[in-house]
């Protein structure tokens, strides 16, 4: 699975499949700062995730 | 997950909802803050003070969608690599909207940038930049009724334990939706603090508001950021606990502790003639030092 982390402005490659919230764990992010979109949408915490699916984590955090 | 309302697949889990009805929902709790606080009408002359980030121009973006009449004032701190979009974004944003946008910066009130003022190590980016801001603000909002800013529930969480943590107890109700009005200072009112960060991302990507990412080089160091690392840990083991924070505070500035918060005296600034609660300013006293140590 290709995966882009918006606040570290890093792109990371490897093999997963289980719900966004499991992929939130295993990354050691907490939901409550990020957005995740899945080929342009926003989806939530539950949905289930392939290995071809590209996914990109949206920080919530900013400054005003 | 689906929709709470309709067949959609939600696209937020807080409250459950398709884009279309999460739109919706953003615009009817924006809509009843303004009208429990009883903020403003379709008749006050609205300021929206832009900054860097998402929040402001989504407070336009709702504000216009709801019928007000807003003009924009955008404070450049003088950050580098500090902008959640580009100046170009933000004036087509404007001038798509028809909104006036009037621009004010740090380096016209000090002749310096916020980058050049921290390289000189003395002061606390944080307290530099709210000084600043603050005044700017005010020196240009006189001719509005209200300042609208884009304070969301996560800041205003955070300010309330910031205070509750640092025991000041003075500063403790100055929050809340609206500040007191005064002769002196355009009267502030915050009609996002109902709605999360997370929220407000959500809207601002559905709406195309957003177009890039950067954290506030200055945040990471501040006694805030901390506190909102800890809140969104705890928020994402006990959703609402922002919303919570919040409401026990509007609970006991309305119930209780108001009536014995005296306000200080204000006068007018020696050196620039704006209020002031001493001879001369914060604003005043902080551009001299600043001047002091850069020239
Ligand atoms: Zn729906
Ligand atoms: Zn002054």
């Amino acid at each position: 699975m290709k995966i882009y982390i918006e606040r570290n402005k890093e792109n990371k490659e490897f093999d997963f499949k289980g719900s966004v919230q499991d992929l939130l764990d295993t990354l050691n992010i907490l939901s409550e700062t990020v957005l995740v979109v899945k080929n342009g949408t926003i989806i939530t915490e539950d949905e289930e995730l392939i290995n071809d699916d590209e996914i990109k984590i949206l920080s919530v955090v900013s400054g005003g | 997950m689906k929709c709470e309302k309709c067949e959609n697949k939600a696209i937020i889990g807080n409250p459950i909802l398709c884009s279309e009805h999460f739109e919706e929902y953003i615009l009817k709790t924006v809509q009843d803050t303004i009208t429990q606080f009883n903020l403003f009408t379709k008749e006050t002359k609205i300021c929206v003070a832009v900054s860097g980030g998402k929040d402001s121009l989504a407070l336009i973006d709702i504000l216009i969608r709801l019928g007000y009449s807003v003009e924009g004032l955008f404070v450049n701190e003088g950050i580098s690599n500090y902008r959640e979009y580009s100046n170009e974004d933000l004036e087509k944003f404007m001038r798509k909207n028809k909104l006036l946008l009037r621009t004010t910066s740090f380096q016209d009130l000090v002749g310096h940038s916020l980058d050049e003022i921290m390289n000189t190590e003395k002061f606390h980016a944080c307290s530099v930049c709210g000084t600043l801001r603050r005044y700017l603000l005010n020196k240009f909002s006189k001719e509005y009724d209200v300042i609208a800013t884009g304070h969301n529930l996560d800041d205003e969480a955070q300010t309330v334990l910031i205070n509750l943590a640092r025991g000041n107890t003075d500063l403790m109700f100055r929050g809340g939706p609206k500040s007191k009005p005064t002769n002196q200072f355009t009267q502030k009112v915050k009609p996002l603090i109902f709605v999360s960060e997370k929220q407000l991302l959500t809207y601002a990507i559905i709406r195309k508001i957003k177009t890039g990412f950067e954290e506030c080089p200055y945040a990471q160091t501040s006694y805030r950021a901390h506190l909102r690392d800890l809140l969104n840990e705890e928020e994402s083991k006990n959703p609402s606990t922002k919303l919570n924070i919040l409401k026990s505070y509007l609970n006991l500035e309305k119930n209780i502790i108001k009536c014995d918060v005296k306000e200080k005296e204000l006068c007018v600034c020696s050196v620039c003639g704006e209020a002031s609660q001493e001879g001369i300013c914060k604003a005043c006293k902080l551009k001299e030092e600043i001047i002091n140590l850069l020239h």
